[in-house]
């Protein structure tokens, strides 16, 4: 069976400390605005106690994309392997998809006139090589699965203070954040 | 407010509405000969230049305007492709209706032009209706879009005709009116309902409202009592600049889907 | 005056004793050249060239790093897998750099400024630049008949050991006045100097063996991110982790059991700990009577003086907590203590690390694989400071450098009168950004005639100079590098040339050497010319060579290398105490003015009109004033914060986004409010960096407080950073 490419971000693991997000912009040298990756924190509400829980996010190639179903230049394609690729020569920078994406996900590119986003290093992945932010990060908090992998059904699908995925069913798995002790200072 | 990254976009958005308005409005009174020949010809000579002002401007939007073309690759899946289309083809039924040479043909072409401009109008505003922002998933974007049409469009076509002829039409004023009430309760309502979904900055919606809708509205109201042609223009000018104000607050006060809200 | 290697005498800098242990099989782990980005990747050329870098911060972790060049471009670096500890990955800073070698802020070309803080400046050439300074230097020493007036003011911005050169030339012009001490961690260095003779933890690349691991204030999350992947792989085999922070951390948030402390109370807490550790017997005599001094006295004092009940009032950790975390640390074999800097930021804190020393050793958790009281080593920091071994010129009349206090220079540089300070040389530092009163500190760089300052970036140190030299990234220049927490030394070899007019602090010390012989010959004794790659091996001694497994030097330029010998402090159980043991007690801490034994003292008391604490820990996305300047990280994070208790925004009608001003009689701040309950009511975190562009510097309300130790180790007393009270209201 084909296999269909996945993000699994560890929040258990994760340490927010943005060096996949620096890897990616070092190995694509990158302007400051664009984000392939980036790093965001969940919030104390949303969690069972207070932590700091810091997730990672880079394109969810999600199985309905907004960006795709925006995009008037047919730029994007959802590929058979589950990543969603965005072909800059087809591009017209007109930043729908900019606005369609609920994770911030494709980035304008004002020195190239193009929007760019995160293709999961399909180049490394097709030589049989780990993307650069999975190379890069300290703790091995982001990897990549295989989603037609049912042993990979365990993970959660979704995070609390992420859209709904009826959106655009995004393909990122997580491993949710871990549960300590803690005893607070009673004075 | 102050992202004016999307300005062309104000602009075209803005002035082909007006435009379609103008030209449902012209054929309406054209079809029943409210109006004359000669004033029919300089409105359809105006909605064509506003129009290519309005798609000239929008190019200006893109990375790579050249390659503009390819806005047209994605008419199965994409809006903003099938406006693109809707667009372009209002723009030409436009023009063969402000060809002297094609008067045989006015009626069919401002019969296609009057579909293609209201369905563009529409087109456009689903392009706009995006689960990521939260506030323009409503009927919002259409109602702001169609009451854009119906203010600014028969108080353009008024202002030609009175320029022309000498009279006021007031059925379009009327209407005009009626939009601009419309428009102001539903701006107010937008900013209410959709609080959280939007930055809207206060003071500059106020001021939206009172130029482009009250004042105009007052104005109008005031002109069935003494008509005076220089007022029409005026009032033209108010409307313009509120709806093109408006705009600017439509894409500057939109906030993406909330990521990890505090 | 030519270069040679022999005519330098050697000076023993920090004494790298090398205790010989090998209890892992390590050595064999070298995987030269591999590397997770290979050469055929995206946008790489056929010409693509590979160099061996390392990162140079203040930083546990002295990252190993591949720097891919095309063109005599650097293209981007990446960690070099070679390294084990690193692995391979870089942080978010060390990822970032090509943004520094290339940032369009950098200083270009040597400048001077008509009037200091004027932001007037003027291109110079490097021979006019040399020349105004050299004239100062000789217009001085004519003056005061000596060159005490100059002032050396560097600190930990470069740690390439070639940067020591700085030391050097000012030794090579006679004797100066130096900023001496560590803002970072010398109360620490002394409370350990005291309890072992000296720091030395155990490799860090151990702590997997551990079974029990307390993180005592620290936060290698955002410090030391290597480190936390081994602290989740020892998790992962089973290890428990503890985090004692007044703060929830990053790492308090990946723990397994996180324990929030009242600041400046841990060493009450270890005694709390000793307490239950002796009524229950979990004492390991054995090892005491073996290698320990003084333990019955302090014994004594832990059963007469310590009660549970005392020491929860004091830290704010239930008794319950106390006994479990004892009983648990005390059974676990073998358990380690990370033991943090910012712990030792205050003014008891060299007493609270002594405190905590002791734990590890009552538990004879010390010189064992796992084990240790793990602070920071110099072990592998033996070379030879050849570019420092300057001796004085012909006719120096003075006897010695004149030290001052780094953690008071601004009162200190005012003070000084015999004779004057009046020339100011700042490298690898930027004290307007990083140090303690910058108020007093810009007063006194006005009364200087003459402000030198060597740096990257136009910050708020050069700013307040007269004449700025621009200086190489790593990347440009050869370097020797090497960390005080693992166990790995790495060559630097320059991968691209010095951009514009860029030179490195060891070019700079020969040009100057050369102006200054030209002007009056033999005014300066340092080096006038020399290839740098020499300079680098001029540093190897044998036993370096031998200590990391290495025949010849140039064997690094194959990759990083690792010790073979040292990997676990202590394990031969020859202390570098007086005793020769643990001690205890100590006499030499007495002669330093301190207490025998590891009693509790007071911490500072909260004022009543500035009763919130503010401590200012690292940031992750910089080191110290580096790096957050950047555009990447302007990017991640363009606003400065004050993280504060949801109570403490209440009482103050503050909200989450408020702009807030943090204020004592010396100076303030204002900042976003962000509301968090990882931090307690009475305390506020404000993350110290310099943002390009803000006006933000957390040290506004700092004073000059001292730790209570670091005299011994390093030449003068800590900071009590985190002993900073302000008062709060809305902006």
């Amino acid at each position: 069976m084909a296999k269909r490419y996945a993000f699994l971000v560890d929040t258990s693991l994760c340490i927010g400390c943005n060096a996949c997000e620096n890897a990616c912009k070092n190995f694509y040298q990158q302007e400051a605005s664009v984000h392939w990756r980036k790093v965001y924190y969940m919030q104390e509400k949303d969690l069972a106690q207070p932590l700091r829980a810091p997730v990672s996010l880079a394109c969810n190639h999600c199985d309905d994309p907004a960006c795709l179903k925006a995009c008037p230049a047919s730029a994007y394609r959802k590929d058979e392997n589950g990543l969603v690729r965005h072909d800059n020569d087809r591009c017209i920078g007109c930043k729908l998809c900019t606005m369609a994406c609920p994770y911030n996900v494709p980035c304008y590119d004002k020195e190239l006139g193009k929007v760019t986003k995160c293709e999961m290093c399909a180049d490394r992945m097709a030589q049989g090589e780990e993307p650069v932010c999975v190379a890069s990060c300290p703790m091995g908090a982001i990897r990549v699965i295989d989603l037609n992998d049912p042993a990979n059904a365990q993970y959660a699908d979704n995070l609390a203070g992420l859209p709904p995925r009826d959106m655009t069913q995004p393909s990122t798995r997580f491993i949710l954040p871990l549960e300590q002790k803690q005893d607070w200072r009673d004075k | 407010m102050t992202d004016f990254s999307e300005l062309p976009l104000v602009f075209f958005t803005t002035l082909s509405q007006m435009a379609v308005g103008a030209f449902v409005v012209l054929y309406l009174l054209r079809k029943n000969d409210h109006i004359q020949e000669m004033a029919a010809d300089r409105i359809a000579v105006i909605v064509v230049v506003l129009m290519a002002l309005a798609m000239g401007g929008a190019s200006t939007h893109l990375g790579d305007p050249v390659g503009g073309w390819r806005a047209l690759l994605g008419l199965e899946h994409s809006w903003l492709s099938r406006e693109i289309f809707v667009m372009s083809g209002f723009l030409g039924l436009a023009f063969l209706y402000a060809l002297p040479q094609l008067k045989s043909f006015r009626s069919l072409a401002g019969l296609l032009g009057v579909v293609f401009g209201v369905v563009g109008i529409v087109v456009t505003a689903m392009v706009y209706t995006l689960p990521a922002r939260p506030a323009w998933n409503s009927p919002y974007p259409l109602l702001f879009f169609a009451l854009t049409a119906l203010s600014a469009g028969p108080l353009l076509v008024s202002y030609i005709v009175h320029e022309q002829e000498g009279t006021i039409c007031q059925a379009a004023l009327k209407l005009t009116s009626f939009a601009l009430i419309a428009g102001f309760i539903v701006s107010v309502l937008y900013a209410s309902q959709q609080s959280a979904n939007l930055a809207m900055p206060a003071g500059w919606l106020a001021l939206r409202c009172l130029i482009g809708q009250l004042l105009p509205a007052a104005l109008l109201y005031k002109l069935t009592q003494q008509p005076a042609g220089r007022n029409l223009l005026m009032i033209l000018v108010l409307v313009v600049l509120g709806e093109l104000l408006g705009r600017q607050l439509f894409y500057g006060s939109v906030l993406a889907y909330p990521l990890f809200p505090f | 005056m030519r270069f040679d290697t022999k005519a330098f005498g050697r000076r023993t800098f920090i004494k790298g004793g090398l205790a010989a242990t090998a209890a892992l099989g390590l050595g064999s782990l070298l995987d030269l050249g591999s590397s997770p980005f290979k050469a055929k990747e995206a946008g790489a050329k056929g010409d693509a060239k590979v160099f061996h870098s390392a990162c140079p911060r203040n930083c546990y972790d002295t990252c190993s790093i591949l720097s891919t060049v095309e063109d005599g471009v650097l293209k981007r670096v990446e960690g070099n897998k070679a390294n084990t500890y690193t692995r391979g990955r870089l942080c978010a800073k060390g990822f970032s750099y090509t943004r520094s070698v290339y940032s369009p802020d950098r200083i270009k070309y040597p400048m001077k400024q008509t009037k200091r803080g004027s932001g007037k400046w003027e291109r110079i050439s490097w021979d006019e630049a040399f020349d105004i300074i050299a004239k100062k230097i000789l217009a001085i020493k004519k003056e005061y008949g000596n060159t005490l007036p100059i002032c050396l003011d560097k600190y930990s911005g470069n740690f390439n050991l070639l940067n020591y050169c700085v030391e050097g030339m000012m030794s090579s012009i006679g004797h100066t006045t130096r900023a001496t001490g560590t803002p970072c961690w010398p109360a620490g260095i002394d409370a350990q100097t005291f309890d072992f003779g000296t720091i030395w933890n155990n490799d860090p690349e151990d702590m997997v063996n551990s079974k029990y691991m307390i993180i005592w204030g620290a936060n290698p999350s955002w410090c030391s991110v290597h480190s936390m992947h081994l602290v989740m792989e020892a998790k992962k085999r089973g290890c428990k982790i503890v985090v004692i922070d007044p703060i929830q951390t990053q790492t308090a948030s990946k723990a397994d059991w996180y324990i929030q402390i009242k600041p400046s109370t841990d060493g009450a807490l270890a005694l709390g700990i000793a307490k239950y550790l002796l009524d229950n017997n979990l004492v390991d005599y054995g090892w005491l009577a073996a290698n320990a001094k003084g333990y019955e006295e302090f014994f004594q004092y832990v059963k007469e003086k310590i009660t549970l009940e005392w020491v929860a009032e004091k830290t704010g950790v239930k008794k319950e907590i106390i006994e479990q975390l004892a009983k648990e640390y005390g059974t676990a074999k073998p358990a380690s203590i990370w033991i943090g800097y910012g712990m030792q930021r205050h003014a008891n804190g060299g007493q609270n690390v002594r405190s905590i020393d002791a734990l590890a050793a009552m538990t004879g958790n010390i010189g064992k694989s796992g084990g240790g009281a793990q602070y920071a080593q110099l072990q592998t920091w033996g070379v030879k400071y050849n570019v420092m071994g300057m001796k004085a010129p012909a006719g120096t009349t003075t006897e010695k450098d004149r030290i001052i206090n780094i953690n008071d220079s601004a009162q200190e540089i005012l003070a000084a009168n015999d004779p004057p300070i009046k020339m100011l040389w700042i490298a690898c530092r930027s004290p307007l950004t990083q140090a303690a009163e910058p108020q007093k500190l810009r007063k006194a760089y006005e009364a200087m005639d003459l402000v030198v300052t060597a740096d990257l970036f136009m910050n708020p140190t050069v700013e307040m100079s007269d004449i700025v030299l621009p200086v190489t990234t790593a990347f440009e220049t050869w370097g020797l590098n090497v960390s005080y927490w693992h166990y790995w030394v790495a060559l630097n070899e320059p991968a691209i040339e010095p951009q514009y007019e860029a030179k490195s602090d060891l070019e700079i010390a020969m040009g100057l050497s050369a102006k200054l012989n030209e002007l009056e010959p033999g005014s300066c004794t340092f080096p006038t010319s020399g290839k740098l790659e020499d300079w680098v091996a001029a540093e190897f001694t044998p036993d370096f060579l031998k200590q990391f497994g290495l025949s010849r030097w140039d064997e690094l330029k194959q990759g990083p290398r690792k010790a073979v010998t040292g990997l676990i402090g202590w394990q031969d159980g020859k202390f570098k105490t007086p005793s020769g043991k643990y001690e205890f007690a100590s006499e030499t801490a007495v002669s330093e003015g301190h207490e025998l034994l590891p009693v509790w003292t007071e911490e500072m008391a909260t004022p009543e009109k500035y009763p919130l604490r503010l401590m200012s820990p690292h940031w992750k996305l910089s080191i110290n004033s580096q790096f957050q300047n950047l555009d990447w990280m302007m990017d991640i994070n363009g606003e400065p914060a004050v993280e504060m208790n949801p109570a403490t925004a209440e009482k103050y009608s503050i909200k989450h986004g408020d702009m807030v001003r943090l204020y004592n009689e010396q100076g303030e701040i204002k900042l976003q409010a962000k509301l968090t309950k990882g931090t307690a009511p009475d305390t506020l975190v404000v993350y110290e960096m310099w943002l390009k562009d803000k006006d933000f510097n957390v040290n506004n309300t700092l004073k000059s407080m001292p730790a209570d130790m670091g005299k011994k180790a390093t030449g003068a007393p800590g900071i009590a950073f985190h002993d900073n009270f302000v008062a709060m209201a809305k902006a």
